[in-house]
This record gives C-alpha cells, sequence and structure tokens, in this order.
C-alpha cells in the first residue's frame, strides 16, 4: 500500500513522458493517475497508522516506511495538490519540446514527495530528500542547459541547506541510537540534541524556502516555466519542508516554548518575513514578486512552528495549507498572465482584467487571503501565528504585523498594475500576434484551437480559489477536524479569533497598507510607482543597492568563500601535483634503484642476507624477551 | 663404541675442511658428501637411527647428486668457477676461524658450566624396526617420494648430459 | 571405506599411482598425452580436497587421522590428519598443478615425461607437508618439495636454469639447516616432535630462566621462522626468488609461486603461529618481516626489466601481507592469510599464464622488447588487467576481499598503524602494475609485434579459468564473509 503510493508516481511519470505528444491522451492519463493517488492518500487515512519495512537490508538503516496520522495529513493535502498541478503542467508543457521530461520530473518530484512523507527511517527520508533536489535540478535544466544558473544556484543553496540536514540526522540518530523516527520521541534539546534539532529545523526550513536558503527561488522565477514554480517553491517543498520541521517541533523533539532553539527559529523566522517582504516590494516583475512573497510567507509558518506553542503549531500547518492554495494559484495566475501576454515585466502589464476575467478573479481572491483579509482562510492563519508571536514576544508579533502590511502593500500594487490601469503597448503588440485572441470570451489566450489550454489554464486557478474560499468557510473542521486531530492536540483553536484586538490591529494593518497604496500612487504617478517612496526612502535605498548587488545573497557568498577556496586549493593542487608527477616517482624509482643494486645476483650476498634476516629475527626475541 | 665416534667424527671435520678448501668445486661437492657420511655413521652410533638414514639418503646423496649435476651440466665448467674461487684468498684463513669459533664455544660453556639439556621422555631406546614402521610411516613415505624424486633426478639430469656430449 | 577415507588416502597414495601408472606406458604414447595423466592427478586432487571438505564438515568432525600404510594406534607415531583449513592449501596444490599442466601442453617440450613424475611427486610432497601431524615429517616432506624443484629448475639445462635452481638449492639447503637445527633443539626439550606436544610449550617456558634449554627453545623458534621465511622468500631471505622464477620455465614458475611457497613456507609459518604464537616476539617478527616485505618488494617490484621479475618480486611483496595477517595470531588473522593465499594463487597463476602466453607469442618477455599487445591479444590484456585489480585489491575481484579481511584482522588485532601501512602500500603495487600494464599492453604496438596472435589452446583455458577465479570469488564473498560473520569469526 504505501510503496504503491511511490511507484504509482513513477509509473505515471514514465508513461506520460512516453505519451508525449497526445494531449488529450496525456490530460486523461494524467487525470486518471492524480485520482488514483489521491484515492490510495485517502485509503491510507482510513486505515490509521501502521508501518512496512523494506525486505531489503542497508546496513546501518531499516528501509522502514510509516503512515501515521501526521504524514498522512499532509500526503493527502499533496494528493489533493497533484490533480490541479499535473492539469496545469500538462496545459502549460503542451507542444513544448522539453514537455515530457518536464513531466517525468514532475512525476518523479511527487514520488519523492509522497516517499519523504512516508519514511519512518531518517536515512530513507534523505533518500527521497535528496531526490526531490535531483528532479529539481533537471528541471531547471530544462530550459537553460547552456546556462544552468538557477540550477547550479539551487543545486548549491538546497544542498548546503542538506547537508545541514544531514548533519542533523547524524546527530539525532547517534542521540537517540535509532534511526527511526518513531522511535525518537520528545528528545531532549541539550548538547548534541541541540545541535541535531536546530539542524533538521535549519535543513527542514531551508527546504521550504526559508531565508537564506531562498536565494535561488527568485532567479528561478526568471528561468523555469511557470508551472514549476507553481509546483516547487509553490506547494511540494514547502509541504515537504514544514512537514519535517513540524514532525521536529512536535515529535523528534521536546522544544519548549522560549528555549533558545525556539529564539533562533523564530528570528529566522520574523528575518524571513520582513527582508523577503522588503525584496517583493521592489521588484518590477511578476514572477519574482510573487517568488520574494512566497519566501516571505515561509516566514509565517516558521514563526508558528518556531514558537513550540500549539497555536502556533496549528497556526503554521494551517498556513502553509493556505499558502500552498493560494501562492499556487498565484503562480498559476502569473503563468496565465504569461501566455496571454508573452511577457510578466509589471511595467508593461495593465488592465487585464477584461482579457482574463477569470484570472482576475481568482487572483482577487489569492490577493485576499494572502493579506489576511478578515473572513478568507489567510486571515485565520495569521491571526493564529500573530497568537502565536505576542504569547513568546511582543517583538515577533511586530515583526509579523509588519510583515502582513508589506504583504498588503506588494499585492496592492502587483493586483493594479496587472489587472487595471491602462494596457501598455506591448500587451497590445502581444495581443495582435495572438491574432484572435482578444476577441475571446475570457480568460488566458482564448483562440478556439486552444480550449484545452483554456479549460487546463483556468480551471486549477478557479478550483484553487474556491479551495481559499472552502478554506475560509470551514475554517473550523479544517482546523481542529484535521490539523487539530493529526497532531492530537487538545485545544480548539478554530473559529473567529478570540482576541478582538488583535483584529482590530490587523484591520488596521491593513487599512494603513491601502493607505500607503494610495499616498504611493499618487506621490510616484502611478500604482507601479506605489511603493518608490518607500524602496527610495533614505537608509532603505542603500539597503536595496546593497541587496541588488547580492550582499545578502547567501550564494554570493558562497561563490565568494568558494572563489578564495579554490584559489587556496589551486595551490594545494600545484604542490600535491609535484608531489605526484615529480616528487613520488622519483622517490619510488630512486629507491627502486637503490635496491635492485643491492640485488646483484651474488651468491654470497644473497646467504649474507638471508642470514642477516635471521640476526635479525632474532634480536626481534632478544629485545621482546 | 667410543673408537667409531671418534673416528667418524675425525673423519667429517677433516671432509668439511676439505670441502671447503678446495678449489674445484666438483671435488668440493664430493668431500661435502664424505662429511656428511661420516655424520650419518656418527648419527647412528649416538642412537638416532632415522636421522643418520635421512642424512645419508638426503644429503650425502641426492643434494651432491644434484651439486654435481648442476655443476657438470654448466656450460663452462669449473675454468671460470674455479678461477672465481681461486680471486678469494681469504678462503684461506676460513677453516682457522671455524675453528676458533668452535674452541671459544667450548670453552664459554665449560666456564659458564651451562646445563647440558635433559633428553626427553621418549626414549631411544625402542627398536630401530618399531621406530621405523610403527612411529614414523609417515617419514617412511617421504622417503619412498625422495627416492623416486632421486631416480627421476638421475634420469633427467645425467640422460640431458649424454645427449649433450653426443 | 568411507568417502573421507577415499579421499584421505588419496591425497597420499594418488600421486604415487599416477606416477607408476604413468611410467608403463612407452615412451612417446607416454610424452603425447602427458596432460592427461597430470591431468588427471589434479583433477582427482580437486575433487577430493573439495569433496572431503564437505563430508568432514558434514560429519562434524574437528579432523580425521589416517595412516600412510596402516591405521596409526601407536602411541608417539607421525600420521596424516585431515583438518579445516588444510583442505583450502590442498585444493590450491590441485589447482595450481592444473594450471601448471595447462601451461605446461605449450612451454614444455623434451622433458614432459619427467615434468610429470616430478610434478606427482611435488604434489604427493606438499600434501605430506599439508597432512603430516609431527615437526620432522614436515621437515622430510619439505625436502621432497624442495628437490623436486631443484630438478624441476634445472631440468631444462640452460645456463640461466642452472643458475636459477643453483641459488635455490644453496639458499633452500640453508633454510633446511635452520629447520633441521630447530627441530633438534626443539627435540632436546620436549622429545617429541609431535604438535600436539610442542603446542604449547612457550607458555611453559618462562624467558628468564636462563637454562641453555630454554635458550635453545627461542633459538630453535628463531631459527624455524628464518628458515621457512626462506621458503616463503620475504624480504630479506627473498634473494632466490626473481632468479629462480625468471630462469624456470613459466610451468614451473606457476608452481613454485603458486603453491610451492605457500605450502612450503607460509603453511611452516601457519604450523609455527598455530604451536608457537603465544610466544610474542614470533608473532611480532612475523609482522616486522611482513611489513618490510610488502614495502621494500613493491619498491623492488618497481624498476625490475623483466615480466616474470615484477611478478616475482610482486610475490615477494603479497607474501608479506600473508605474514602480516599471520602475525595477529586470531582466527580472523588465519582466515584473512588463508584468503590471500587463496586469491594470491589465482591473480598470480594469472599473470604467469600470461607470461607464458606473451613468451610463446611474442617470443620474450623483457620489458622494453614489448608493448602495444592490447589488440593483437586482448584476453590476455584482459585477464591481465583483471589479475592487477586482485593484486592492488580493487573490487569487486577477490583481492580486494582477502586484502580487506587482513587490515581487519590488524585492525582488531590492535594495530592500527601496520594496517594503514598495508592499506598505503597498495599504492605502491598499483604503480609497479600500471607500469607492467602500459609497457606490455597499453601504447603503440611495436612494427615486429605486428604479427603476434591471441593465445590459443590451454594457455587461454588456463587463463580464462583462473580469471573467473579471481571474479567469481570476488563475487561470492559477501557470501564467505556472512558465513564468517555466522560463525563469529567476524
Amino acid at each position: 500500500m504505501l510503496m504503491i503510493l511511490i511507484l504509482l508516481p513513477v509509473a505515471a511519470g514514465l508513461i506520460l513522458w512516453l505519451l508525449g505528444r497526445h494531449y488529450l491522451l496525456s490530460q486523461l492519463s494524467g487525470l486518471l493517475f492524480s485520482a488514483l493517488n489521491l484515492a490510495a492518500a485517502l485509503r491510507l487515512r482510513q486505515l490509521g497508522a501502521f508501518s512496512v519495512t523494506l525486505p531489503v537490508t542497508v546496513p546501518g538503516f531499516s528501509l522502514t516506511l510509516r503512515a501515521d496520522s501526521v504524514s498522512v495529513l499532509f500526503l493527502v493535502f499533496a494528493a489533493a495538490m497533484v490533480p490541479l498541478l499535473l492539469i496545469y503542467s500538462i496545459g502549460f508543457v503542451r507542444g513544448k519540446k522539453w514537455g515530457g521530461l518536464y513531466l517525468l520530473y514532475l512525476c518523479l518530484s511527487i514520488a519523492m514527495v509522497n516517499g519523504a512523507l512516508l519514511s519512518d527511517d531518517l536515512g530513507l527520508l534523505l533518500f527521497f530528500w535528496e531526490g526531490l533536489l535531483g528532479t529539481l535540478f533537471g528541471m531547471l535544466l530544462l530550459r537553460n542547459q547552456e546556462q544552468p544558473r538557477a540550477a547550479v544556484k539551487a543545486l548549491t543553496v538546497s544542498g548546503l541547506a542538506d547537508l545541514i540536514l544531514m548533519l542533523g540526522i547524524a546527530a539525532s540518530v547517534y542521540s537517540a541510537h535509532t534511526t527511526l523516527m518513531s522511535g525518537m520521541q520528545q528528545l531532549p534539546v541539550t548538547g548534541v540534541g541541540a545541535l541535531g534539532c536546530a539542524a533538521l529545523l535549519i535543513g527542514a526550513l531551508g527546504k521550504a524556502g526559508c531565508m537564506p536558503f531562498h536565494a535561488w527561488i527568485p532567479l528561478a522565477a526568471e528561468d523555469a516555466p511557470t508551472p514549476f514554480l507553481a509546483a516547487f517553491p509553490g506547494s511540494l517543498e514547502k509541504i515537504l519542508g514544514i512537514y519535517l520541521a513540524a514532525r521536529v517541533v512536535t515529535e523528534l523533539y521536546d522544544v519548549q516554548p522560549g528555549s533558545p532553539v525556539s529564539v533562533i527559529v523564530m528570528t529566522f523566522g520574523a528575518a524571513t518575513i520582513i527582508l523577503a517582504g522588503a525584496m517583493a516590494l521592489a521588484q518590477t516583475d511578476l514572477k519574482r514578486l510573487l517568488a520574494y512573497s512566497a519566501v516571505s510567507q515561509v516566514g509565517y509558518m516558521v514563526l508558528g512552528l518556531g514558537s513550540g506553542l500549539a497555536v502556533g503549531l496549528a497556526g503554521a500547518v494551517f498556513h502553509l495549507f493556505n499558502h500552498v492554495l493560494y501562492k499556487t494559484g498565484l503562480f498559476m495566475s502569473a503563468g496565465a498572465v504569461e501566455a496571454a501576454c508573452g511577457t510578466t515585466d509589471l511595467r508593461k502589464l495593465g488592465g487585464l482584467r477584461r482579457r482574463l476575467p477569470l484570472t482576475a478573479a481568482s487572483v482577487l481572491i489569492f490577493g485576499l487571503a494572502i493579506t489576511g483579509f478578515p473572513g478568507l482562510n489567510g486571515f485565520y492563519s495569521k491571526e493564529l501565528v500573530f497568537d502565536a508571536a505576542l504569547k513568546i514576544n511582543v517583538l515577533f508579533y511586530l515583526a509579523a504585523l509588519l510583515g502582513a502590511v508589506i504583504t498588503a502593500i506588494y499585492i496592492l500594487k502587483m493586483v493594479r498594475c496587472v489587472f487595471w490601469g491602462q494596457p501598455k503597448e506591448l500587451t497590445e503588440k502581444a495581443a495582435l500576434t495572438a491574432g484572435t485572441g482578444v476577441s475571446g470570451p475570457a480568460g488566458p489566450l482564448a483562440a478556439p484551437k486552444q480550449k484545452g489550454d483554456l479549460l487546463s489554464l483556468a480551471l486549477p486557478q478557479l478550483l484553487l480559489a474556491l479551495g481559499c474560499v472552502a478554506f475560509a468557510v470551514w475554517e473550523r473542521p479544517v482546523v481542529d477536524g484535521l490539523i487539530g486531530r493529526a497532531f492530537g492536540l487538545t485545544e480548539r483553536f478554530g473559529g473567529f479569533p478570540s482576541s478582538a484586538l488583535l483584529v482590530i490591529i490587523s484591520c488596521l494593518a491593513l487599512a494603513a497598507a491601502v493607505a500607503d497604496h494610495l499616498y504611493g500612487s499618487r506621490r510616484g504617478g502611478g500604482s507601479l510607482q506605489a511603493t518608490e517612496h518607500l524602496t527610495q526612502a533614505p537608509g532603505l535605498r542603500q539597503l536595496y543597492a546593497a541587496a541588488q548587488r547580492g550582499y545578502f545573497d547567501l550564494y554570493v557568498w558562497l561563490t565568494g568563500a568558494a572563489g578564495l577556496f579554490s584559489r587556496l586549493c589551486q595551490q594545494i593542487e600545484n604542490a600535491v601535483t609535484w608531489l605526484y608527477d615529480t616528487g613520488i616517482p622519483r622517490t619510488i624509482f630512486a629507491a627502486g634503484n637503490l635496491l635492485s643494486d643491492l640485488d646483484n645476483g651474488s651468491l654470497a650476498r644473497y646467504l649474507a642476507l638471508a642470514i642477516v634476516g635471521m640476526l635479525a629475527v632474532g634480536l626481534i626475541f632478544l629485545l621482546m624477551l | 663404541m667410543n673408537t667409531i665416534i671418534y673416528i667418524s667424527a675425525g673423519l667429517m671435520l677433516i671432509f668439511g675442511v676439505y670441502a671447503v678448501m678446495e678449489h674445484s668445486i666438483l671435488r668440493a661437492a664430493i668431500g661435502l658428501a664424505l662429511s656428511s657420511a661420516s655424520l650419518s655413521v656418527l648419527l647412528y652410533v649416538l642412537g638416532a637411527h632415522l636421522a643418520a638414514v635421512f642424512e645419508l639418503s638426503v644429503c650425502s646423496g641426492l643434494v651432491t647428486v644434484i651439486f654435481i649435476a648442476g655443476i657438470s651440466l654448466s656450460h663452462s665448467p669449473k675454468m671460470e668457477i674455479q678461477k672465481e674461487y681461486r680471486d678469494k684468498e681469504r678462503n684461506r684463513q676460513l677453516p682457522l676461524v671455524l675453528i676458533g669459533a668452535g674452541l671459544l664455544l667450548v670453552i664459554l660453556a665449560l666456564t659458564l658450566q651451562l646445563q647440558t639439556p635433559q633428553l626427553g621422555e621418549v626414549a631411544a631406546d625402542q627398536d630401530v624396526r618399531d621406530v621405523l614402521w610403527g612411529n614414523r610411516q609417515a617419514d617412511i613415505w617421504g622417503q619412498i617420494a625422495l627416492i623416486l624424486c632421486g631416480g627421476v633426478a638421475v634420469a633427467v639430469l645425467f640422460r640431458e648430459e649424454r645427449r649433450e656430449k653426443k | 571405506m568411507t568417502i573421507l577415507s577415499i579421499c584421505a588416502h588419496g591425497f597420499v597414495y594418488c600421486p604415487i599411482l599416477v606416477v607408476l601408472i604413468y611410467n608403463l606406458f612407452n615412451h612417446e604414447f607416454a610424452r603425447k598425452h602427458f596432460i592427461w595423466f597430470a591431468g588427471a592427478g589434479a583433477t582427482w586432487q580437486i575433487l577430493t580436497s573439495a569433496a572431503g571438505f564437505f563430508v568432514l564438515h558434514q560429519s562434524g568432525q574437528n579432523g580425521y587421522a589416517f595412516g600412510a600404510l596402516w591405521d596409526p594406534g601407536l602411541p608417539g607415531s607421525a600420521y596424516f590428519e585431515l583438518s579445516g583449513p588444510r583442505f583450502l592449501l590442498l585444493l590450491i596444490v590441485g589447482l595450481v598443478a592444473f594450471v601448471s599442466v595447462l601451461v605446461a601442453h605449450h612451454t614444455v617440450d623434451f622433458n614432459r615425461s619427467s615434468y610429470t613424475n616430478l610434478l606427482m611427486i611435488l604434489v604427493l610432497g606438499m600434501n605430506g607437508m599439508l597432512l603430516v601431524t609431527d615437526l620432522f615429517s614436515l621437515y622430510v616432506f619439505m625436502e621432497v618439495t624442495g628437490l623436486c624443484c631443484f630438478i624441476m629448475i634445472a631440468m631444462f639445462r640452460s645456463r640461466a636454469d642452472l643458475e636459477g635452481s643453483f641459488k635455490y638449492l644453496i639458499l633452500s639447503e640453508l633454510s633446511s639447516i635452520f629447520i633441521l637445527t630447530a627441530v633438534a633443539f626443539l627435540m632436546m626439550k620436549t622429545g617429541s616432535l609431535r604438535y600436539t606436544d610442542l603446542a604449547g610449550l612457550g607458555s611453559r617456558i618462562s624467558a628468564g630462566s636462563g637454562r641453555l634449554e630454554d635458550v635453545l627453545f627461542y633459538a630453535a623458534l628463531v631459527l624455524l621462522i628464518s628458515g621457512f621465511a626462506i621458503k616463503t622468500g620475504v624480504v630479506p631471505f627473498h634473494s632466490w626468488l626473481p632468479d629462480a622464477y625468471q630462469s624456470a620455465d613459466t610451468a614451473v614458475s606457476i608452481l613454485l609461486s603458486g603453491a610451492v611457497n605457500k605450502v612450503a613456507g607460509v603453511y611452516g609459518l601457519i604450523v609455527v603461529m598455530e604451536l608457537f604464537g603465544d610466544v610474542a616476539p614470533v608473532g611480532k617478527s612475523l609482522a616486522a618481516v611482513g611489513i618490510v616485505s610488502i614495502i621494500i618488494g613493491a619498491l623492488l617490484a618497481v624498476r625490475q626489466p623483466h615480466y616474470k621479475r615484477v611478478v616475482a618480486y610482486s610475490s615477494v611483496s603479497q607474501m608479506g601481507y600473508i605474514l602480516l595477517a599471520l602475525s595477529t595470531g586470531t582466527t580472523l588473522g588465519l582466515v584473512a592469510a588463508l584468503a590471500h593465499i587463496f586469491s594470491h594463487t589465482a591473480f598470480k597463476s594469472t599473470l604467469f599464464t600470461n607470461a607464458a602466453a606473451l613468451q610463446e607469442q611474442a617470443g620474450t618477455l623483457e620489458l622494453q622488447d614489448l608493448g602495444g599487445l592490447e589488440n593483437q591479444m586482448p584476453v590476455t590484456a584482459f585477464t591481465s588487467i583483471i589479475a592487477f585489480l586482485s593484486t592492488a585489491g580493487i573490487p569487486p575481484t577477490a583481492g580486494f576481499w582477502s586484502k580487506i579481511l587482513i587490515i581487519l584482522a590488524l585492525w582488531q588485532a590492535g594495530s592500527p598503524v601496520l594496517a594503514a601501512v598495508a592499506l598505503i602500500a597498495g599504492i605502491l603495487s598499483s604503480a609497479y602494475l600500471i607500469r607492467l600494464q602500459r609497457t606490455v599492453f597499453f601504447g603503440q604496438t611495436r612494427p615486429e609485434l605486428a604479427g603476434v596472435k591471441e593465445a590459443h589452446g590451454s594457455v587461454l583455458t588456463a587463463e580464462i579459468l583462473l580469471t573467473v577465479i579471481t571474479l567469481g570469488l570476488g563475487l561470492l564473498y559477501p557470501y564467505i564473509l556472512m558465513l564468517l560473520h555466522a560463525g563469529g569469526i567476524l
């Protein structure tokens, strides 16, 4: 049963790859596969907790798969996302040369995610974890084989996070004396345990895209196909990272609120929210903006998880689900915009609400959700996180609030730039080249021959928007029924936030964001310039410039360090080469010659040698007795 | 009995010195064989029957055969090897050194009054036949192999020589 | 008559029987069909050693004692005994004899009848060494072995043969003197030379007593070790070995390196370790000789101008590994030594068989006259690579596992430094092997070698057989390791 969930996506990937150009068949088999996948996940949910050990022995590890409430929760959610991702991807890659491979990689990634969610053994988990990195690398390479800068950057940065994760696994295994997660229960966070816990969390959150491991995401936003963004930074990696982090906090380690590890993690979360949000403010490209926004939102989850409080946990996981819904949706919308206009540059877009009404409507819902507009799902999860942050330290709360304001500002700017205002000239041009595109009733690329695209690109967005609304309406069953029960939480966090004061403060923050936007638009002379008064403000401007030059970029630090290191290595290499090419052979040959000269074929010398040998053995006896 | 011991010991010494001093390597080999033969007589008289038989067959028999075969078969017989030997005049002092060393050992043994070792409990007073056929059948088998080996050696090495001469 | 007794007596009787039957036939016939007689003898040895092992293992006994002529019964009698580890060495003897016969089919011409006779007596001598339970009998059979070897080296009556044989003879006699003296000293101490009487003697003697017989006991150990070390051919007792290997016919070289120096030399040291392993300096001196041998042997091999000399010095180096494993005195050490003996037999015989092929096809073994034979002799080049990999201890060959076992044994016995040195010295062995492979097989084909063809017939068969053994064992080893693990040795 557990193996099915891993093997099924692999098989599906192969089928999709082979089907290649048969669009309809691909869609159908994609649907069929995702339905099977979802069915299997749901069936697992009915079965309850159980584990399977594979009959293959690897020394030091037992390949154990285990399904329990937590992993099944994430598994089902991931399985629910799969059909949308697949439909959208198949639609997007239609007719592209690398499409088949892309789908294969995507399905393999799903297999890896399923595997990682089901692994009980940390070694096995690491295998799937790295497998995901491998498929990610492959997908980033697809379109940019000549200049794979995003791929290399992702591999470096994510690889570093994975190395830290490995360290964490090693430390945890060392302190728990088992490689099974089910065998690690509430390890104390001291000594090696602290190292293990911190490293595991950093590795997990690094996967989710927390600062400073986010650096590759904006770059990927420029280089990679949009469905990739929806699939990886948008949903799969977040699900996986937060899953492991949640496990670490709730099961593996005994993380107490206010403990050093907790405070460090929360500081990272807060920094991620504000810094990534601030970077999003300055972006003029839709996809880059969304990428930074995705990073920023991770901060909330980190903040919630790091608090070590039940309310934070519930908030973080719920925020993850919400985030996956709306951020995947936003990326899909960006893809739709790109498909319609051929660009995602905010400076060239505008007035698309007429051409793409469905997209516009869903983006509106996503936007409201992400800003935490009261009544939508993002609002509930954010309030939970705020609650947790406030309980730890008011500074964290303020940071989270500031993040909310920033989020609202850039989302407002984004929505207004893209869907309101006047279409820019390039949009017109693209529309003209698209031929009949303008006359279509709704949605992107409304040319009749591309109805499949219309359906496959617009439908997932609408479904996701519906999901957002549904999560808002049935917020209580989701929080308490699903998440709360999965983690075994005793308290109930569903329903409208109890503290009216916090809600009012949040609303005021949103109002402040709107006011700021209006002020900025007026001052800058348009919605596009709405954030310039912030990015050009004295002090902040220098910071942005520094960021532009990569001073805050882990990758730049890494490559700088690597440059120094490689120069050092070059020197060592030269010395070693000399040693190998000249030094050692010369020594060996000289020794060989010398010894050969000693063995000159004289019998007398042979006899003498043998007797000397005998005497030497005698000497050993004399010395030892 | 003692006379035989002394005579054979003396012969062994004389042949040994002869073997070392002789310039012709062929004669030296024969001297070695004779020395070995005297040793086997000595061993037999002293009661080590098996060792005596063995010494006779292997050391004075086969080894000498091979020595001689080797020497006579080498393509530049005698001359070269003898020349080498003549060059090494210091060999003349070798017997003196050996005898001196032996004397030194005896003096050492006498002055230190080292205990003479006790013979083990499995005494040599058993019948030779019993010892040979009862206790040491593995060695008999080895002896058979040695004799076979010697036969083949003679056949191979000397037949080849004959062919060479023709 | 049980199967076991047939197998056991076969080891002693069969070679002599073959000699007798073989000489019944007329000379020309015998010369023509020697391969069937010698091959049958060798095959019998291989089959009975394998069958005997399983039968003995099934019966659950430790050993099986038997007499050559009649049953052992008299106290103090020297008799033969079959037991576990001996089977492996018996198997090696059979295997090497078989390969040697295959090679001799091509290389030996005139002396085929003598070769067959001597081979069988040699096998008998080695079987005897492995089966006896008495130090003196061991010495007797060692002499048999040694004598056969002198004659076999000298048989081809070229000057080089005689020189090699003569050197071997002299050094061997030195070793005989050492061992015989040692035997005499031990006899003086105990009055019996049976293994059972000698075992544990070391613990009953205190070093400080100063009595002559105790001093002589230690002197005997020194002499025994030196004597067997000469036969093994380890530094500094190795000097005869390259000359003998180089001058002997290749079929004889295979016997010498594959079986004789293991049975006459290493097995003797195994016996010494079994009997006197509790005397600390025994192990230590073996380790010292072993490590010196590994390094100096490899260094010497690097600069040799002749194919067989390189391989001979490589033997010196590999014997060092075996002694190193033995020196630990643990069960794992013994197992590792036996494993390496077997791997070494396989790969060293491959190299010598390749030498026979090169000699036959290219007409020379001087390295400066060889080069670029890869295309002309693909099979030989390939088997040579596999043998090199095994020598250097690179997976998936048998040599890798046996070297790993040796290093494990050293580690387990608490000598990590030796383990590290052994590991690093492996690099040296790759150095001379790569040099050999490059000069002989890789690179530009020399114009005068353009007409060279692949080896054929029984030489090719032997090459392939040995390579299959090396690779097959390499793949099978994990299973063997599991057995060892189950037996609690690892």
